[in-house]
């Protein structure tokens, strides 16, 4: 059993990894979305986030590296701004 | 004379022979032989009869590539259950170097989330609904105001139980994806 899921990860590897990858980005969503757990749901998408810019850069290469960095802070950005906004919609409703 | 001494890795034992004499190990598999020029003595180290799940637990082998050096580091400086279990499952780089065990990972996690966030946020939303829709019939006030109350204490469970879990879940990752990245780093000169 073992063996055949090692085979199958390593006949579709790249496909695989983004799948599992949309999933933790899918469960962020239902988070924040259908769970109004908007702090969780930052955590997830950065836990994918992080494990995505790993992905991108190893094995390091300068390229690997730049691409990398770019994808890391923009994806921050976007999780700081949501995060922020959140924070910002909860004090005006109070 | 020469002595050799056998070390088994999965029973923890440990005897000396004579040369000439047999043995009774019933052992199949060696993965190391080493000479200590000092005294004279060969060392074998093997692993019973089950190769696959003991391929150098104690780190005994030399350190042939990558992998295996950043396995025996990991073993050495942080324990059997780090480098076996928790940087392979929740270190974000095994995403690229060890995916079948960060499936494994991700899989525990959402399962995680899902029991401990999942549920109670489903009976939060069950029950607020339910109190809401009371509400407009006449004569169920109390069942209503019952129903709100029982949703929010969902509510509040499933927002503690996130926040435990989002606490849980950066710890982990984070020392798993430190150790493993310095790991790493300590083997860098290492080849693949």
């Amino acid at each position: 059993m073992s063996g055949e899921m090692n085979t199958l990860f390593d006949n579709h590897s790249t496909f695989l990894r983004v799948v599992v990858l949309l999933a933790i980005f899918l469960s962020g969503y239902v988070e924040a979305v259908f769970f109004k757990l908007k702090d969780l749901a930052c955590v997830t998408w950065f836990m994918g986030l992080a494990a995505l810019t790993a992905w991108i850069v190893y094995p390091l290469a300068t390229v690997r590296i730049f691409i990398g960095v770019v994808v890391f802070v923009t994806g921050m950005i976007f999780i700081i701004l949501y995060y922020r906004k959140t924070k910002s919609d909860k004090e005006e409703k109070v | 004379m020469i002595k050799i001494e056998e070390y088994s890795l999965n029973m923890g034992t440990f005897f000396e022979l004579e040369k000439g004499k047999t043995t009774d190990s019933g052992f199949e598999f060696f993965i190391d032989v080493s000479l200590d020029s000092n005294n004279g003595v060969f060392r074998r180290y093997h692993v019973g009869n089950n190769p696959v799940n003991f391929v150098d637990p104690w780190g005994l082998c030399a350190e042939n590539n990558k992998q295996q050096c950043i396995q025996n580091f990991l073993q050495q400086n942080y324990g059997n259950f780090v480098a076996n279990t928790l940087v392979p499952q929740f270190s974000v780089i095994s995403l690229y170097t060890n995916f079948a065990s960060y499936v494994k990972g991700s899989a525990i996690s959402l399962s995680v989330k899902g029991l401990l966030v999942g549920l109670p946020g489903l009976a939060s939303k069950i029950a607020t609904t339910t109190g809401k829709n009371l509400a407009a019939y006449p004569g169920m006030a109390t069942a209503s105001a019952n129903a709100l109350e029982a949703g929010a204490f969902w509510g509040t469970t499933t927002a503690t139980a996130g926040s435990a879990i989002a606490v849980g879940l950066t710890g982990a990752s984070s020392f798993a994806t430190t150790a493993h990245a310095y790991a790493i780093w300590a083997c860098r000169n290492v080849s693949d």
